[in-house]
């Protein structure tokens, strides 16, 4: 099974100089570790929603939050315990938290597939999150206004992947402290808004964005706009 | 031939000690927590009948579970193709040897407690997958509509789904820090029956199933000691059931309970366990060895106030408590006079955890009333009345209270 680990800080954790450099070697070494990325502040990033018709963007993250997603790993574990014993072995676990989210496999049909790359993560400048909003008026995006979102974004060179997640009951929160296992059976934030949905884009600022905003998704979702760290560790 | 009411005794004593086997084994074997409670309760329907017309089997639990594996083939194969080739696996897989019964429902339980469950799903689930409780039942007990039973125990099978939590005992390593969550849900089990938060008095039908959880897990643990320790601690606190009301159907609180009302059986069974676990240490070991020493005084005063005070502090070392640092208190005024809880209270101050609780004020009270300090002692008695968390306890304050108030003879 395929979980998306959302690697937060969290203002609880203890601070350690650990680089997860070894983290990561060990994974990928056991072939758990599909993917992963660093990213910068949400204060260095943008917000961007779709209401009424009218494009809302603004600059940070839609609500400030002591937590808030620093990195991004795919693994494909055999279950949700080996996803555990991977995210508590993340030096972050200790620091920070690590919120497990399951993987929502959706085809949205031909043409839609991520873009195939090599390495450790898709070549994007950017990660989009999409937000669900319980403020707003529930609204799902039907799949094929979804599907040619996708498929004009690869055309552009604007849409490089993505993957749709499980609602945010079925996530577990790992953090670890005094060395031992904490799990909270939910997600990370204490506020009612979580993660639906996440989209690797390239381009710049102005192009993201608004292809962002013509996303189904930003009409119902908050679209969070984050930028990779490309020269970390 | 068995008679009708054999028949039906039979079936019954099935389900009590079968239930958990029977669905444990279509949820190994097909994965599906739905699919495998339908066929379950399947089997038990067609028991009845069957059996009254071909006589109660040899080995009740192993024809349920052959006529639930032959209903969920039944129903893999109408669903469709991509269902026959698990069909084929159930069918093949439980020509196989069975895995013994006591393992089924070890799997169940860990399962059903995982940690990534809610805790008020994990009670429920653990209620109705292992213990066979319907769903009418839990909610009863536990004062809460059947909707929201229901609700919670579908939204525990679909995350154990759709998550991928797996159907398993945790491997060794894994297993110590994984068996502290089935133990909390056994205890607040129990607890939820000794101490209804709704106001009724008791509830033996929770605290019975706990101590049957706890028993399970002993029987396929032994080396643990918190779940012996846990064991102890229930079958101790539950020795005390019949004296802790009166003929009226009011609490009784411990130092005024009549000590021959206490089913020696369930004490001996208790002190015993709980002197095979304290020696580990565990909080579960320490709070049976407390218990112990309540259950084997002849009267409060011949308690052995120096051995609690000594554990309750053990207790506090492992992990500070307030709730516990009360207890404590209380003890301490037992073994050197009413001075000392008062010493011991202002020690313990005013932390978050305490506020609201109505024991802060009635032990203060006790103590106030022990050196005749009346006055004071009622006031604190009124505040814990007003912070009672059900009507028997708001009732007892209200009884000392009328006590102090009385005019001397």
């Amino acid at each position: 099974m395929r979980y998306v680990l959302f690697v937060c800080v969290d203002p609880t954790g203890e601070p350690t100089d650990e680089s997860p450099r070894a983290w990561v070697e060990t994974w990928n070494g056991r072939g758990v570790r599909i993917e992963g990325m660093p990213l910068k502040p949400p204060a260095q990033g943008k917000t961007i929603r779709v209401r009424g018709g009218e494009v809302l963007v603004t600059d940070g993250p839609f609500a400030e939050l002591a937590e808030w997603i620093a990195g991004y790993d795919l693994i494909d574990a055999s279950d949700l315990d080996e996803a555990i014993e991977v995210a508590r072995s993340h030096p972050m676990a200790t620091a920070g938290l690590i919120e497990i989210r399951p993987v929502d496999d959706v085809d949205l049909g031909p043409g839609t597939e991520s873009v195939p790359h090599d390495g450790d993560a898709p070549t994007s400048r950017f990660l989009g999150l999409f937000w669900e909003d319980p403020s707003a008026p529930p609204s799902a995006a039907a799949p094929e206004t979804v599907a040619a979102w996708v498929i004009d974004g690869k055309a552009s060179g604007r849409y490089l992947g993505g993957e749709r997640l499980r609602p945010v009951e079925d996530a577990t929160t790992v953090r670890v402290r005094g060395g031992e296992l904490q799990l909270t059976p939910s997600g990370h934030t204490g506020v009612p808004a979580w993660v639906s949905g996440l989209v690797f884009l390239d381009g710049e600022w102005d192009e993201v964005t608004e292809y962002l905003a013509r996303s189904p998704l930003a009409r119902s979702s908050v679209a969070e706009l984050r930028e990779f760290w490309t020269d970390w560790d | 031939m068995a008679g009708p009411a054999e028949v039906r005794a039979a079936l019954a004593e099935a389900y009590r000690d079968e239930w958990g086997v029977v669905f444990g084994t279509l949820v190994r074997l097909t994965g599906d927590w739905e699919l495998a409670e339908d066929c379950a309760q399947d089997a038990f329907v067609r028991a009845l009948p069957a059996w009254e017309r071909a006589g109660v089997p040899r080995n009740p639990g192993a024809w349920l579970v052959t006529t639930a594996r032959r209903r969920a083939i039944d129903v893999l194969r109408r669903q469709g193709t991509e269902h026959v080739k698990l069909a084929e696996l159930v069918a093949t897989e439980a020509m196989r040897d069975p895995l013994p019964p006591a393992d089924e429902r070890l799997r169940l339980i860990f399962t059903c407690c995982h940690p990534a469950l809610p805790l008020e799903s994990r009670v429920p689930l653990t209620l109705r997958a292992v213990a066979g409780m319907t769903t009418r039942e839990i909610a009863h007990a536990f004062l809460v509509g059947e909707d929201t039973v229901s609700q919670r125990i579908l939204r525990a099978k679909r995350k154990i789904a759709d998550a991928g939590i797996p159907y398993r005992v945790p491997p060794a390593g894994a297993r110590p820090e994984r068996l502290d969550g089935v133990l909390s849900v056994i205890y607040l089990v129990f607890s939820e029956g000794y101490a209804p938060s709704d106001g009724r008095v008791v509830r033996d039908p929770l605290a019975e199933e706990a101590i049957r959880l706890a028993r399970l897990v002993v029987a396929e643990m032994p080396d643990e000691p918190e779940a012996q320790g846990l064991l102890a601690l229930l079958l101790l606190q539950h020795s005390r059931r019949a004296a802790r009301l009166n003929d009226a159907g009011e609490l009784v609180t411990l130092e005024n309970q009549d000590r021959t009302r206490w089913d020696q059986a369930l004490i001996s069974e208790g002190v015993g366990r709980a002197r095979r676990a304290v020696g580990h240490g565990g909080p579960y070991g320490i709070q049976a060895a407390i218990a112990a020493e309540h259950a084997i005084a002849p009267t409060p005063a011949a308690t052995n106030w120096v051995e609690i005070v000594r554990r309750y502090d053990e207790l506090l070392a492992l992990r500070h408590n307030p709730v516990v640092a009360m207890s404590r208190a209380v003890a301490l005024g037992m073994r050197d006079g009413p001075e000392a809880t008062l010493a011991a209270l202002a020690e313990i101050g005013a932390p978050t955890q305490l506020h609201g609780n109505h024991l802060v004020p009635a032990v203060r009270a006790d103590a106030l009333r022990r050196l005749g300090r009346a006055a004071e002692a009622i006031e604190h008695y009124r505040l814990a009345r007003e912070l009672a968390p059900n009507a028997a306890i708001a009732h007892e304050y209200g009884r000392r209270i009328a006590d102090l108030t009385r005019p001397p003879r």
